[in-house]
């Protein structure tokens, strides 16, 4: 186990390594010089000037990498164009909204997605089982900033039962209660993909574990069908769905750009986009080594946890 | 991420499944009988049909600006589907747009697929040291959420429906080269493989007649699970206004133009959508049917 952990922390080091470099050269890549796009067409040659002997553009490449990742491993991240403050206090509140809006779409991703799995396996090619399957297909089949407009249409506009947009009301101090009234359709809409991704796993999974030799025999053993579900066949299958933690990490982060731009959420995909839009390259570099960091953070945890629970992860 | 979690595993094994198959097994009668499978074929072949035919059809024009019949619902006489802001006919834009919309996917899947299979067959093939540089350099690429990847390059690259284009192309890069590379190594453990190496056969020859016409059917599989997504994607990068630029528009950036006018016309992002959501379902279920077609054991797992 300790070996495997080493293998992993290393990989996971390396492919931070590479990240860094992808994002670093980013910037690099576009085309024209990015000191100009930043300015405008209205910037003063002097400030064109001050401003690249600034960012130190004027250093060979390898100089100005090591300079920008000792800075950004001690926090410094440079500044927002836009915002003109400093870049990583603004991503991390902004990360903060994100996560609140990914966290609570996976709690409904899985607590449905589970249910509807396990409902489909234990129904296999019953009538249930298919609607199952066609719901499952039409969610992973509808974009999400689609979904959300006419979640928008319906429970805002028509029904008025939901909030449009936003995390909190425009006035009056934020409150849980608050939080969470704004939070039901965003999360809501981010949470279809996944929760048919897990849907569709999870039936997978069940009827590979249903059709096993030690739940024949638990049942041939007289232990009740309901129970050999629940702990024979259930418990198997979450084993294996850690792995798919990895993977809804991915749909939910990448998901996140299109709902909160949808429902105005004041999370990290909307500030990228934003930043983009305005060519605020700080804020998008930033932004993308935060979210990729997190991102192999969740599935080197994902990796480590799969092993904990399956000794045979390790070996191979 | 261990094999199992990657999108689709399943056409890992397609390649080793021919033996002993009879005329009813045949992967193409299967999928016939898929009726799911024909339904999706048949929504793309008309969605093709019109995108190809969109000149010569009686539409008007889809970008003829007509501000007396602005946001016209669905069902008017001269507009079938209704108008959009500007009183443009939104039956002749979706079709115009659905032109770019496939074009783009079926683009940047052609690239994906071309770049991702050289990488795959290479690193599946030789192994060793080549395996190992091309795998890390695939797993940084993993690193991204796809959407954010795909982000981070427009941004590099400038907004726009061409930039978009690589992005998602390089994005889906990874996808391909991960399966191809373990469809690889599936055929790689048959005799056969052995039997060229032993009648001296070289590297290319083995390559080009034992390995890439059995990738063939595992390609085909990853391609039409993996198009779907790259319609989605295109639109969603030109809803929020990093894909297609005025004039040219595609399903996203109508759904992004009928957005500020939810309130009073929500028929203007009513049918984009349902395009979309249309020919998404139809290459998810054909993708799905191929599948099983191709491979009956591996129904399910992957999106």
């Amino acid at each position: 186990m300790r070996r495997y952990i080493t293998q992993r922390l290393l990989s996971a080091v390396i492919v931070l390594f590479g990240v860094s470099i992808l994002v670093f050269m980013v910037l690099h890549l576009t085309p024209g010089d990015p000191v100009e796009i930043m300015l405008g067409p209205t910037a003063r040659p002097g400030d064109i000037e001050r401003l690249r002997a600034e960012l130190g553009l004027t250093d060979p490449l390898p100089v100005q990498y090591v300079r920008w990742v000792s800075r950004a491993l001690q926090g410094d991240l440079g500044r927002s164009i836009q915002l003109n403050r400093p870049v990583l206090p603004e991503l991390l509140s902004r990360f903060q909204a994100t996560l609140i809006l990914a966290v609570a779409a996976a709690i409904i991703a899985f607590s449905l997605g589970l249910l509807l799995g396990v409902i489909s396996a234990v129904n296999h090619n019953k009538l249930v089982d298919r609607v199952v399957a066609g719901f499952a297909m039409l969610a992973v089949s509808m974009p999400a900033f689609w979904v959300g407009m006419i979640g928008i249409v319906v429970f805002a506009v028509n029904l008025r039962w939901l909030p449009a947009s936003g995390m909190y009301p425009p006035q009056g101090a934020p409150s849980w209660g608050k939080l969470l009234v704004h939070l039901i359709m965003p999360a809501t809409t981010l949470a279809l993909v996944p929760m048919a991704v897990i849907a569709r796993f999870t039936r997978s999974q069940m009827l590979e574990v249903l059709g096993q030799e030690f739940v024949l025999t638990a049942r041939a053993k007289g232990v009740p069908r309901a129970r050999v579900i629940v702990d024979h066949a259930f418990g198997n299958t979450l084993v294996a769905l850690i792995t798919l933690l990895g993977l809804e990490a991915g749909i939910l982060l990448a998901g996140a750009v299109y709902v909160e731009t949808v429902f105005a959420w004041p999370g990290i995909g909307s500030l990228m986009v934003e930043a983009i839009l305005k060519r605020d390259f700080p804020i998008v570099q930033g932004g993308v080594l935060v979210i990729a960091t997190s991102y192999v953070l969740i599935n080197l945890l994902t990796d480590l946890l799969h092993a904990a629970a399956d000794p045979r992860i390790r070996v191979t | 991420m261990s094999e199992i979690s990657s999108p689709t595993s399943a056409a890992n094994q397609v390649a080793g499944a021919y033996a002993g198959r009879r005329a009813a097994d045949m992967p193409l009668a299967r999928l016939v009988r898929n009726r799911m499978a024909m339904l999706g074929l048949a929504v793309i072949v008309v969605v093709t049909m019109l995108a190809l035919l969109a000149p010569v059809l009686p539409l008007a024009d889809p970008n003829a600006i007509n501000t007396s019949a602005r946001l016209k619902p669905p069902g008017s006489p001269d507009a079938v589907l209704g108008t959009d802001q500007l009183g443009r006919d939104i039956l002749s834009r979706l079709i115009w747009g659905a032109r770019v919309s496939l074009l783009v996917a079926v683009l940047a899947a052609g690239i994906a697929l071309s770049i991702g299979t050289l990488i795959g067959v290479l690193a599946g093939y030789f192994g060793g040291l080549i395996d190992n540089v091309f795998m890390r350099l695939i797993d940084v690429l993993l690193a991204f959420p796809y959407v954010l990847l795909a982000i981070a390059l427009v941004s590099a690259l400038g907004p726009g429906l061409i930039n978009a284009m690589i992005a998602i192309a390089i994005v889906n890069i990874s996808f391909y080269a991960r399966n191809v590379r373990s469809a690889v190594l599936s055929v790689m453990s048959m005799e056969y493989i052995d039997a060229a190496r032993a009648a001296g056969a070289s590297h290319l020859r083995i390559i080009a007649l034992d390995i890439l016409p059995n990738m063939i059917a595992p390609i085909m599989v990853l391609v039409s699970l993996n198009i779907g997504w790259m319609v989605t994607e295109t639109a969603g990068l030109s809803f929020v206004g990093l894909g297609a630029q005025p004039p040219t528009s595609d399903w996203g950036s109508m759904l992004a133009d009928g957005r500020r006018f939810i309130l009073v016309a929500p028929h203007a992002i009513m049918m984009p959508g349902i395009a979309i959501v249309l020919l998404v379902f139809a290459f998810n279920s054909l993708g799905d049917g191929l599948r099983d077609a191709l491979d009956p054991r591996l129904r399910e797992g992957g999106r």
